[in-house]
């Protein structure tokens, strides 16, 4: 007997619920990996596929969410590798731009910088920002201590924030020469 | 706690500040605003990085499962109807297999059994009458009734 967790016992409506519940962040997660909503989306089917063949022995029912990621992680590391897309990663930015975001320009800054970042930085403050995950978790998830990660953190955070300033001043000197 | 410590802290995990570490955002301003940035900061990423999920991603998953709750009704449901339709043939099945006018007759005979033992005397026109009600005719003549 396995018992139960917040998304009932481990049956098809607790993994129905788990679905209803991640499938957005794990897209989303997927898609900062890649960058292509495409293969985001398959790879969030790929991720939900293994999650459901492996649900009846999943027993941490603390950790759903950072064993999704772990899961994604891996089906990013699996089959982007092998298909090597070409993105362009400004067209992409500027589509999301339009679609969201109250600030689009913003926003479109933010997700610039956040695309400079190196994966090393980028990917443990994905999976804070984004997943929720705490630096234990995301220690699991990205196979590194804690310690290491909490740099990772600090580091990409003031990288971001550097990168930002530039792209601001920037802008600003665009300003005034366009004047 | 000090503010290089403060610091490392919040660059790390903006979100969890112990209470040591409020403590000292109380009573450094410096330290304070430097946290109210980062967690604006933060905000701000998370906003921006909320790109718009596929349509039904969700649906989708569990379709491609064959966990969709719709899905699932619909195969019950067309088992449902399955089981139905053979139960209704196998009633008609069996009602038909019984002659109806038969059946009926031997109801009928179960149910009035003292029809194989009651008499009722009519007169020797009584048959004659009857036939004729149904456009029909006796060919032999009846023999007349003997006194007992």
């Amino acid at each position: 007997m396995t018992g139960s967790n917040v998304f009932g016992i481990r049956d098809r409506t607790g993994f129905e619920t788990l679905v209803r519940a991640y499938a957005n962040d794990v897209f989303r997660y997927l898609y900062w990996l890649c960058r292509d909503r495409g293969l985001a989306e398959d790879l969030s089917q790929e991720t939900f596929a293994r999650a459901w063949a492996a649900w009846e022995q999943q027993r941490d029912e603390k950790a759903l969410k950072a064993w999704l990621f772990t899961i994604a992680r891996n089906e990013h590391a699996r089959i982007h590798e092998r298909r090597k897309l070409d993105i362009d990663p400004d067209a992409e930015l500027d589509a999301l731009a339009s679609r969201t975001a109250a600030d689009p320009a913003l926003a479109l800054d933010i997700r610039r910088a956040f695309a400079l970042l190196p994966d090393a930085y980028r990917e443990p403050l994905l999976l804070q920002v984004l997943g929720g995950l705490s630096s234990a978790e995301i220690a699991a998830t990205i196979d590194a201590t804690e310690e290491a990660v909490n740099m990772r953190l600090s580091r990409a955070r003031k990288a971001l924030r550097s990168l930002l300033e530039g792209e601001q001043s920037g802008s600003a000197r665009n300003r005034e020469t366009a004047r | 706690m000090n503010c290089l410590d403060f610091r490392r802290l919040v660059l790390a995990t903006p979100r969890i500040v112990d209470a040591e570490a409020l403590a000292h955002a109380r009573e450094c301003v410096a330290c304070r605003e430097f946290h109210e940035r980062q967690h604006e900061l933060d905000a701000r990423l998370f906003t921006a990085l909320q790109v718009p999920p596929p349509d039904g991603l969700a649906d989708r998953i569990l379709v491609a499962r064959g966990l969709h709750p719709r899905r699932r009704r619909a195969v019950w449901a067309i088992a449902a109807s399955l089981v139905v339709a053979v139960a209704l043939g196998v009633v008609v099945r069996f009602h038909l297999a019984i002659d109806p006018l038969g059946g009926e007759a031997i109801a009928h005979v179960a149910e009035e059994p003292q029809s194989f033992t009651s008499v009722n005397a009519v007169g020797n026109d009584y048959l004659p009458a009857a036939l004729a009600e149904q456009g029909l005719k006796a060919v032999v003549a009846l023999a007349p009734r003997r006194a007992r």
